[in-house]
């Protein structure tokens, strides 16, 4: 065993015993935080188990996080089900949801099928706003109150989120390694090249799909019973589905640990510009994004594999790449 | 017998007819040359042959199979391989994960565990001499290399007839030779070859009978000695000075 193996080993399992214990010495504010970040990170992750892999497009994966949230919370409040088994539906009414519409859709290439998804999130939004008997329409859902102190409940949600998350990073490793994950990356290559190879590229895209949605819907479902209240323009909000792509291109796109570190470096620096440059949030971390993407146009993952310099001169090459 | 028998088979683009009314036959272990002038309906008739295309009408039957309604990768696994004359290769991965992709895949493939998949890959590039690119990406290849990782892709796949879009295309003189015996090599173990190909001296050199298209129609077809002879190929195909450059 080499030197950077031991190092690699004691940084990562470092990090791996300050994520389990951190609930148990950080205070609420940090847990919450933290929470929120693990939330952010698996949604992340699920939407690269489509995009990153089989490079569909997905503008609209705040959909089967919406559908997640509000299938628990009506099989918790019309059907009294335990959170349990809310959360559980929620995964299935996603990917059930996904397979069905993946099947027209995911025949779609390139662009349109990236505009057939924003418009989605969009007609959800309307549906679950119109359906007003049973979603209480723009009023929203109270979802019952989880029973214990802030304490426990902080606890609670916070290992459920990274249960949920590692739970997700774990799928698209075995995805990775198996037959499976071979042919939905010949997709992303060259579609027509896989389907002469014998990739069943259309059954292959749409269980990618259906996998992705599940964990959006088990994320969303936990996010419905730790806020305790959900509403349409909440869980439909465009913005969840725009954050997760941003923070998988940080992170970098296709790799397995792209999107959790994105979601870290997005939360942390969109916290550190909310407390210090409070009017000017949104445009400096926007042009901090735009930075990140030329310095480091294949993401951190890239930085971290390769040992790539983040200098003026690549700088200047991305610029010249990309802007062409 | 017939591996592959393709009835009036027709190709139509809004009016043109890039595959006319061809009738083709593939013996079992033929090496089977398929030549004519640019835009002949060479290609066109592999892509629907390999279901990359869909056929406008007429049949195609392999192994007495009927496989002109069946969608591309249903082809690829019952053991049709082919290679693009226009390379596909996985530009990000490397050499050696192109090949495992096809070794996973194909007919053979989903009997294959990872290990066995990694040995298919690295014999077949073994063979078509790619290995020592195999942790190269694809991207990096220059173009005879990423012909050859096409090549092996196909193979890995474990195919009964390999059907090859100009393969010897941009090869210096010594590649083709290698290319030609290498087809011969994988014909000798049994899988049948469908080869367009441009260079005449290749084609003649390998393949036992020849088929001549021109406009989408078949124009000729037998013996590559003969078929060479045959003033409407001639005609079409090798124009005169070819006929004058033989006589001398």
């Amino acid at each position: 065993m080499n030197k950077r193996k031991i190092f690699y080993i004691a940084v990562f399992g470092g990090l791996g015993v300050l994520i389990v214990i951190f609930p148990f010495i950080g205070g609420r504010y940090l847990t919450r935080s933290l929470t929120s970040i693990l939330m952010f990170a698996g949604l992340a992750a699920s939407w690269n188990i489509i995009t990153g892999k089989t490079g569909y497009f997905s503008f609209g994966h705040g959909v089967f996080f919406g559908l997640g949230a509000y299938a628990a919370a009506l099989l918790m409040l019309k059907l009294h089900f335990p959170f349990i088994l809310g959360l559980i539906g929620g995964g299935i009414v996603a990917a059930l949801f996904a397979f069905l519409i993946g099947l027209p859709i995911l025949r779609l290439k390139g662009h349109y099928f990236a505009i057939v998804t924003l418009g989605i999130v969009e007609v959800m939004h309307g549906i679950i706003l119109n359906l007003e008997s049973l979603t209480g329409g723009g009023v929203g859902l109270s979802l019952p109150l989880k029973q214990g102190t802030i304490k426990e409940l902080s606890i609670f949600f916070y290992f459920t989120m990274l249960a949920i998350t590692a739970l997700a990073v774990l799928t698209s490793f075995l995805i990775d390694r198996s037959r499976f994950g071979h042919g939905l990356i010949a997709i992303r290559e060259d579609e027509t090249a896989a389907k002469v190879l014998g990739v069943n590229t259309t059954l292959y895209k749409i269980l990618a799909y259906a996998i992705s949605a599940v964990f959006c819907g088990f994320i969303g479902a936990t996010y419905a019973y730790w806020i305790t209240y959900i509403a349409p323009g909440d869980v439909f909000a465009l913005q969840f589905s725009i954050t997760i792509i941003v923070m998988c291109l940080i992170g970098g796109l296709g790799t397995l640990w792209g999107p959790i570190i994105g979601a870290f470096v997005f939360e942390i620096l969109s916290e550190v510009f909310w407390s210090r440059f409070l009017t000017f949030h949104s445009a400096s971390l926007g042009l901090l994004m735009i930075l990140i993407i030329y310095l480091l146009p294949k993401g951190f993952m890239e930085r971290i594999v390769s040992k790539r310099k983040i200098s003026l001169k690549g700088f200047i090459k991305n610029l010249k790449q990309y802007s062409e | 017998m017939a591996l592959l028998t393709g009835r009036k088979v027709t190709k139509k683009y809004s009016g043109l007819k890039a595959v006319d009314d061809v009738d083709i036959e593939v013996s079992s272990g033929e090496i089977l040359g398929l030549i004519g002038p640019n835009g002949a309906g060479k290609t066109t008739l592999i892509n629907v042959i390999s279901a990359t295309e869909p056929i406008t009408s007429g049949e195609i039957y392999f192994e007495d199979k009927k496989i002109s309604n069946l969608k591309t990768y249903q082809v690829g696994r019952l053991g049709i391989a082919r290679t693009f004359q226009i390379v596909k290769p996985f530009l990000h991965l490397t050499a050696l994960q192109n090949v495992m992709v096809g070794a996973m895949f194909g007919k053979e493939g989903f009997k294959r565990k990872r290990k066995e998949v990694i040995e298919t890959a690295i014999e077949v590039m073994r063979l078509v001499g790619i290995y020592e690119k195999k942790d190269i990406t694809a991207d990096q290849l220059t173009i005879p290399d990423k012909k050859k990782i096409e090549l092996a892709k196909a193979l890995a796949m474990g195919p009964k007839l390999l059907l090859l879009d100009e393969v010897m295309a941009g090869l210096n003189h010594a590649e083709v030779n290698n290319m030609m015996e290498l087809i011969q090599e994988i014909n000798s173990w049994g899988v049948t070859v469908l080869v367009i190909e441009h260079i005449l001296k290749a084609i003649m050199g390998v393949s036992s009978r020849v088929i001549v298209m021109d406009y989408g129609k078949k124009i000729a077809e037998g013996r590559p000695e003969e078929v060479v002879k045959d003033p409407v190929v001639i005609e079409a195909y090798l124009g005169k000075r070819y006929m004058q450059k033989n006589d001398k």
